[in-house]
Formats: structure tokens, sequence, C-alpha cells
């Protein structure tokens, strides 16, 4: 009997702390809107250790609605690939824009994104093929090429798909991390070469496509609240 | 926080997924063409005919160039051009590869043409393929080749599809 009795107690205390909690949410929380800038940090860290790729990336967004954001990306790339039978530097600038929608419901006061996006992308670009080894029958000897060949006034488009997060670590700046995955729509390509690296887009691959991530830091300026 | 997890771990294997196909590393493309050279009877010249333990070196390349088509079937071979000249002095030595070398009888022909280097993809890189070749056997007392042509004139190697040159003997 006593067991029940305490049962009830506590269920009774549930419901009224339970009911207190709902009073307490009547006060209305206004969102923060702002400006949220960045730099992405993957690029400055990776050419610390290797000279093969130079970059920087800004990154912003602006809060539209509760749960939609601008965003936009633009940097520049230096990229040197070594495949297997050449070489190739491709050099140049990039510009994302587009929408992101926040996935993830937030506590009252917290303001951390699970991002779901969808990017425009161009990029103006140039490509060295720096050397290149004929892909022959090794029975004959080799023919090498070490003249390097410029290709400039590259450019490309495409469309990415971008999943990300973005965590509040301090008050007002953020921590973030996020993949997309792109989609080439056209690009103008060599004479005699492939636009086989994008700035902005990375590795294109077979069918077009490839994929690109971003680690960042980012700053929001907060401007009103509603 | 449970769907957050979810989230995330969507996320993970969303880029692990992605990492996995990375490479497009595997060449499938046809790259540098080689000489593919056919055997016809010269009293037939419709006939194909079996040139006897055919064996085949390049000047300038001290190893004996092996491979199945030379091997097995003998009444079509072929052979790598040089990708670094243009010419290519070929030695095909009838009776050359059995033991006996007193039957051994070799014929020189240079194949001439020009070059030109194309880009293939980024797993195979660039390959070379050849413009207006011509072929010119080099005349001796005993030639067991007695008249080598290329199929076209001028003849373009640019693939192994079809074959560049013939020989009656």
């Amino acid at each position: 009997m006593l067991k029940y009795f305490i049962n009830i107690f506590i269920l009774l205390f549930a419901l009224s702390s339970f009911s207190q909690k709902k009073e307490n949410d009547t006060i209305k929380y206004k969102d923060r809107y702002g400006l949220r800038v960045g730099i992405d940090i993957y690029n400055p860290i990776y050419s610390l250790f290797d000279d093969s790729r130079k970059g920087l990336e800004l990154v912003g967004d602006y809060r539209i609605t509760r749960r939609f954001y601008l965003a936009s990306e633009l940097g520049y790339t230096e990229n040197t690939d070594l495949e297997d039978f050449f070489s190739y530097t491709t050099n140049g600038q990039y510009i994302k824009v587009g929408v992101d929608f926040n996935a993830y419901k937030n506590w009252v006061g917290m303001e951390n994104i699970f991002q779901v996006g969808l990017r425009y992308g161009f990029s103006r670009f140039d490509q060295t093929l720096e050397e290149y080894t004929i892909n022959a029958d090794p029975f004959l000897p080799p023919k090498t090429v070490t003249e390097s060949t410029k290709y400039d006034n590259l450019n490309a488009h495409w469309v990415s798909f971008v999943l990300g997060i973005k965590v509040e670590v301090l008050q007002n700046i953020f921590l973030g991390a996020s993949f997309s995955g792109n989609q080439l729509i056209s690009s103008k390509e060599p004479d005699n070469f492939d636009n086989l690296f994008i700035p902005g887009f990375n590795k294109v691959f077979l069918n077009n496509n490839g994929y690109s991530f971003n680690y960042t830091i980012s700053y929001l300026i907060p401007i009103y609240r509603k | 926080m449970k769907k957050s997890r979810l989230h995330i771990t969507i996320f993970i294997s969303f880029v692990f997924l992605f990492s996995a196909c990375e490479k497009d590393e595997i060449c499938i493309e046809e790259t540098t063409p080689r000489l593919i050279i056919r055997f016809f009877d010269k009293d037939d010249p419709d006939e194909l005919k079996v040139v006897t333990n055919i064996r085949v070196e390049i000047d300038g390349i001290d190893d004996v160039f092996i491979n199945e088509s030379i091997t097995v079937f003998t009444d079509s071979i072929s052979i790598p051009i040089k990708v670094t000249e243009d010419l290519t002095k070929f030695k095909l030595i009838l009776n050359g590869s059995d033991s006996d070398e007193l039957n051994d009888n070799e014929d020189v022909f240079d194949l001439i043409y020009t070059r030109e280097d194309v880009y293939v993809s980024r797993s195979c890189g660039f390959k070379t393929i050849f413009f207006d070749a011509i072929t010119r056997l080099e005349a001796e007392s005993d030639n067991w080749i007695f008249a080598i042509e290329t199929i076209k004139n001028p003849q373009d190697i640019l693939n192994q599809q079809s074959a560049h040159v013939k020989i009656f003997h």
C-alpha cells in the first residue's frame, strides 16, 4: 500500500512540475536573426603539411525565416594532382550561392544547425599540364614530356547538395562541418585535356560528379530578433 | 537528441559512401595502338598464311618481343610502335623461335609515320596515334617476305580494331 502511495506522490509531483514548466513556456522566446561569416580551416591547415594544395574559402549565411538561410561560399584553390601518367595544376576562383534549411529542432535558446542545402556553383580557372608520359607498351623506350602546357580561361557550372552541421561553441561562435555532393552542369574544356579538378568542386569523376567538404569557424553578427 | 544522432550518422555514412569511390583508377580505354600485321599467301593473296616459328625484334631493343598474337595466332600479329621516333625498324625472323639457328631468315622493314599525343582519360593518361604510315622492306638476296603493303594509303594507325599492314609470303 505504501508503495502505491509513494508512486502517486511522485506522479503528482511530476505533474505539478510539468504544469509549472508550461507556465514558463508562455514567455515567448525570440530567435536571433543575423549574418554569419566564417572561413574554412581545412585548406589552410592542409597546406601546412602538403604543398600540393593551397586555398582559402569564406563562408556566409543570412537567416531569412525561422528555418531558411541564404548561404554562400567563395574562395580560391591551387591544386596539384599526380596521376599515374601525368601531373597537372589547377588554379582558380569560385563562388557558390544557395539556400540552407535547418532540419534540427533546437531547444529554446539554442541555435545549432543541421543544414540541408542546395547550391549553384561557378568557377573560373586555369589548368597546367605539368608533364606526361605516353601510355604505351613498356617494351619500347618511354616518352615523357616535361614541357608544361597551360590552358587559360576555363570555367564550370555545377549544382551541389549540401549536408552539414553548425554548432555554437561559444557565444556567437560556430564550428561547422559540411559535405557537398556536386554534379557538373557544363564546363569549358581544354583541347586535348580534361577538367579533372575544378576549384570549389574538387575532383571531377567519370560521370561528371564529385564531392567536396569544409570545416568552418564562423561568427554570427546578430541583427534583429523575431 | 536521438534524432540528431541519427542525422549525424547519416551525414558520416554519406561522407564514407562518397570517399569509397574516390578514384577512377582502372584504365579501360584503348591506349597507344600497336601495329597489326596480317600474313597472306603470296600465291593466293586472299588466303591467310601462317608464318612458322616467327620471332619479332625491334631495332635498338635487345629483347625479343613476345605476346600471344605471336606465339598462338601467327597469321596476325600485333607489335608496338616507337613513340619516341618517327621510324620503327622491325625484324621478322622466319623460323627464329625454334632451336635451329641455321634455318633462321631475318627480314627487316621500316615503318615511317608522324605522331600525335592524344589525351585519353585520368587513369589512362595520354596515348600516341600515328598518321600517314608507310612501310619499306629492306631488299636482300633471300627475302622470305614477298611484298609488304599498308591496307590504306596513307595508313593512319589510330586503334587496334583492324589490321594496318599486309605481308605476302
